[in-house]
């Protein structure tokens, strides 16, 4: 059974563009924005949440804050995925309590893909 | 008039008093003139009215009693001549010398008398010759001669007493008067017919009477008219007598018929009471002479007594005088203050001890000296005004003196002068200073260190006021005055409430802000005041007047920080908005960033998924895709490196220092690199001293540096070897100086050497189409050196290689911070 991945992106060519690259291995549910997300995840948890960070409305700090206080969704592997590159960034964000962090753009899929990988293995 | 002898100083208590024996008889009492005058009066109208009645009885036989009272009389007499004698000898008066001589005579006659009328008598005498004649005449006799001699005194002490005193009568022509006058008497009567002396049938029967008692009358006139018997008892008794033979002669013998008849016994005995009476009066005053020298010896010895405690007295009260003399002397010399006497015109008299020690001159050195020689010049109006106004009564208070010592020392005194006065005359002047030149001196310091201290708080601009305990200004300097001015246009006072200094609506701040001063609290208070449509700040610092255990006043200083504040202000507001621009900034940067790679996502990330297929396509489109890829990922690198850049210049990189060990550094760091040398010929090697010690410094920016240079060197060599090596310092082992990063590549051109370290400036233009790279790695490496406060430098050769060198301007104590300030805000990669 393959494993599934949601993806919180509100660029329809990054939605696309990890799409592409994740969908031979791991079914794909996609959400625009934080609030769609919160709202569709608890009718179906993933395995893992790729979760950008400038989202419109709410960011991607507050949309991982609101999972770990929901049942259900609060143990699910979180990994940045994002644009926000500035030194010092990465330490900011996994101190958020983000799983993983990885920057946009992806310039290697296979650092994509075994970061996830590695979360999947993680929480079993 | 009591002569106390309890007052023996009292001189006038030496003079004799004839009352000083106050038991004396009234005989001897010289003041008993009305009651003497009255006795006279009754005397005279007794023997008067006793000659009357007499006239009337027949005649008696008193033979015998004629004989007993001349035998009586002569006696009688003779004792009063002898005595009347002995007085005049004893007080040389001449009354005395005729009285005495008088009676004597007057004995040798009545003895004569006696002898003739007695019986023997008749016997002897010559029958022939009538003997009741020769008894009737030489009674007769008798007493004229008497009368005749009391006559003369009187006449005697008037003639003395018109010619004024001098005993000019010469007592022997006296006795030898009476003598003759008596032998005359006696021949006469022994030879003398005598005719018959008694008429028994006329008015007068013996007319001869009237002779003695012509004569007594006229001496009793005269004696009474003379008034000593007013004061002297003898001649009262005197007077007594005189009275009594006057009227002995005139009231009764002149009226005896027949002899031995009642008015001849009668006048018999008053010749014997007259007798007495004169005898009284000489003993009386006989007695009260002794009486007098008695009482006067008695007086003299007392006066003498008196004399001798007087001396004892005042040898007595002359050592006291002496010794409580010495003792003010001593007094005066104990005494710390300066005391002079001197003449009304300053001619010194004496000074105290502290007078000559304090101005130095020795215990005789300044009498008849002036006072005014030992005045400094400047104060001789002072001392000249003074003794004027003291020579006038005025006593002189306050007196403020310089003076001069022998050694020309000036001392300063104060004290005060005034003058003794003696019948109205200035007699001396005293003055009494004290020392106050030390005192002086102090106040002068005082003045000197107040003047300094008022100096310094009016220097400034700056308002300075002191509050006393009770709330009211004390001090406060010209600042002050004008600042309050301004602010509430009153001017200042010492004493009044400094609230009503302030603006109404501040007082409630400063009275609290008074109170915390007052109860010991050292503070400061920034206060705002509006001024005229003005803010106005002042920073008030209050300072507690300590004045031993508590608090007396509080000190307040007041700084005008108005612009101070207005700076501080407008550097606040700078400073706000340059965070807020450099918060934009960053934030312009950290979208910028995002903005950038979200669409560089697309580009890469999709043409990674079709090379994924590239052995399924055309080689040409391939190498399409390939480039497409290449130069998205050289975008990406670009704006990673610019936006480094930009941050390091906008100076938003902060500095994390760590101890960093350069050995487990640098192994770990090269480590990260060998993909790069993998398949090709080049060694990457790592040279660092084995007893290297640590380095303080950001890891993470040297880290960045060293990936910088040595992917550079590594991406220049195309084979031999590129080796980083740590150089420690010369003297310390330890402390690592130097790391060098050498290749074996192309080397860089001289003119070159420079640019390199511009951004976007290659060795060559071609370099980049070469060997890729964005042309901002050494700007960035340079950046971040200056950061830590490193310098980059680079040495070349062609052909053979490049060495880049970091020089970590390590020094023992010297940290990055320091350099940190030298190169923050010039971090200019283009200077070297």
């Amino acid at each position: 059974m393959r494993a599934r991945i949601a993806v919180v992106e509100d660029n329809p060519d990054n939605r696309f563009l990890v799409q592409a690259i994740l969908d031979d291995q791991y079914d794909i549910d996609e959400y625009e924005t934080g609030i769609e997300a919160l709202d569709g995840l608890p009718g179906s948890i993933p395995d893992l949440v790729l979760l950008d960070i400038s989202l419109p409305e709410m960011d991607g700090t507050e949309v991982l804050a609101r999972m770990k206080e929901m049942p259900g969704l609060d143990s699910i592997p979180v990994i940045a995925l994002t644009a926000h590159a500035m030194a010092g960034d990465r330490e900011k964000f996994l101190s958020l309590g983000f799983d993983d962090y990885l920057t946009k753009p992806i310039v290697d899929d296979s650092l994509l893909l075994q970061a996830i990988a590695t979360q999947l293995e993680k929480s079993g | 008039m009591t002569a106390g002898p309890s007052s023996p100083s009292d001189s006038s208590q030496l003079e004799l008093s004839q009352d000083a024996n106050s038991e004396a008889s009234w005989i001897l009492e010289g003041e008993r003139t009305p009651q003497r005058a009255t006795v006279y009066w009754v005397l005279a109208a007794v023997l008067l009215l006793g000659g009357v009645l007499l006239r009337g009885f027949p005649e008696a036989q008193a033979e015998q009693l004629h004989f007993l009272t001349e035998v009586v009389a002569t006696v009688l007499a003779t004792l009063v001549g002898a005595l009347a004698l002995v007085r005049y000898y004893s007080k040389k008066e001449t009354t005395f010398l005729f009285i005495g001589t008088g009676f004597l005579g007057t004995a040798f006659l009545d003895s004569y008398h006696l002898l003739v009328t007695s019986p023997l008598f008749e016997t002897l005498m010559d029958p022939s010759r009538s003997q009741e004649n020769l008894r009737a005449w030489s009674w007769i006799a008798s007493r004229v001669f008497l009368s005749l001699f009391l006559f003369v005194s009187w006449l005697t002490w008037r003639q003395e007493s018109a010619r004024g005193t001098g005993r000019k009568v010469d007592e022997r022509s006296v006795y030898i008067t009476a003598a003759l006058l008596t032998s005359v008497i006696f021949l006469f009567f022994t030879r003398a017919p005598l005719r018959p002396a008694i008429y028994p049938d006329a008015f007068v029967p013996r007319p001869a009477e009237l002779i003695p008692a012509l004569f007594f009358t006229v001496t009793l006139v005269g004696y009474f008219l003379k008034g000593a018997w007013r004061t002297d008892v003898f001649e009262h008794w005197l007077i007594v007598g005189l009275l009594v033979s006057a009227l002995l002669h005139g009231a009764f013998a002149a009226f005896s018929s027949e002899p031995y008849d009642q008015a001849f016994s009668a006048a018999h005995l008053l010749k014997a009471v007259s007798y007495v009476a004169i005898l009284v009066g000489l003993l009386a005053s006989v007695f009260t002479t002794f009486r007098r020298e008695e009482s006067a010896f008695d007086l003299s010895r007392r006066a003498n007594e008196a004399l001798a405690r007087e001396v004892a007295v005042r040898r007595q009260a002359e050592r006291v005088l002496q010794e409580s003399e010495e003792r003010l002397q001593d007094f005066l010399d104990s005494a710390n203050d300066l005391i002079l006497m001197t003449q009304p015109d300053g001619t010194i008299e004496y000074v105290n001890r502290a007078w000559r020690r304090r101005l130095g001159y020795g215990e005789t050195e300044l009498s008849g000296r002036s006072f005014s020689e030992m005045v400094d010049p400047g104060s001789q109006p002072a001392l000249e005004k003074a003794y004027e106004a003291a020579i006038t009564g005025e006593a002189i208070a306050g007196l403020e003196l310089y003076l001069r010592s022998s050694q020309e020392e000036e001392v300063i005194v104060r004290g005060s002068m005034n003058c003794r006065f003696e019948d109205g005359e200035p007699v001396s002047v005293r003055t009494m200073l004290r020392d106050v030149t030390e005192q002086k001196r102090a106040q002068q310091e005082l003045a000197h260190s107040e003047a300094n201290l008022s100096a310094l708080v009016e220097s400034t601009g700056d308002a300075i006021w002191s509050v006393g305990e009770d709330g009211s200004l004390i001090t406060f300097n010209s600042a002050f005055a004008l600042e309050v001015e301004t602010l509430t246009g009153l001017e200042p006072r010492v004493g009044v409430n400094p609230l009503q200094l302030v603006p109404p609506d501040h007082q409630d701040l400063f009275r609290e802000l008074y109170g915390r001063g007052l109860s010991g609290e050292r503070f400061s208070q920034v206060w705002e005041v509006d001024l005229a449509g003005h803010g106005r700040a002042f920073e008030l610092y209050f300072n507690p007047i300590s004045g031993g255990a508590r608090t007396v006043g509080v000190v307040v200083f007041s700084k005008d920080v108005t612009r101070r504040q207005r700076a501080e202000e407008a550097l606040l507001a700078a400073k706000d908005e340059a965070e807020l621009a450099n918060q934009a900034k960053s934030q312009f940067l950290a979208n910028m960033s995002h903005e950038l790679r979200t669409p560089l996502n697309s580009v890469i990330g999709f043409a990674n998924i079709l090379l994924r297929k590239k052995d399924a396509m055309d080689p040409k489109e391939v190498s399409f895709l390939e480039r497409i890829l290449s130069n998205g990922k050289h975008l990406l690198e670009l704006i990673n490196e610019v936006l480094d850049l930009a941050k390091i210049e906008a100076g938003r990189m902060d500095v994390e220092l760590e101890q960093v060990d350069l050995q487990e550094f640098l192994t770990e760091t090269l480590g990260q690199m060998e993909g790069q040398i993998r398949g090709r010929p080049v060694q990457l090697v790592a040279q660092v001293p084995a007893d290297l010690g640590t380095l303080e410094t950001d890891p993470g920016k040297i880290k960045q540096v060293l990936i910088n240079l040595v992917g550079n060197a590594l991406k220049f060599t195309a084979e031999g070897s590129v080796t980083v090596e740590v150089e420690p310092d010369v003297e310390d082992s330890s402390l690592p100086q130097r790391i060098h990063i050498r290749d074996t590549g192309p080397g860089i051109p001289r003119d070159r050497l420079e640019a390199i370290f511009e951004a976007f400036q290659q060795a060559d233009g071609s370099t980049a189409r070469k060997y890729g790279g964005t042309g901002l790695g050494l700007s960035i490496s340079r950046s971040l050196c200056h950061l830590l406060g490193y310098h980059v430098t680079v040495e070349s050769e062609l052909d053979v290689g490049s060495t880049f060198t970091i020089n970590l301007n390590n020094r023992p104590g010297r940290g990055i911070v320091t350099a940190l300030k030298e190169t923050s805000g010039e971090a200019d990669p283009k200077e070297t």
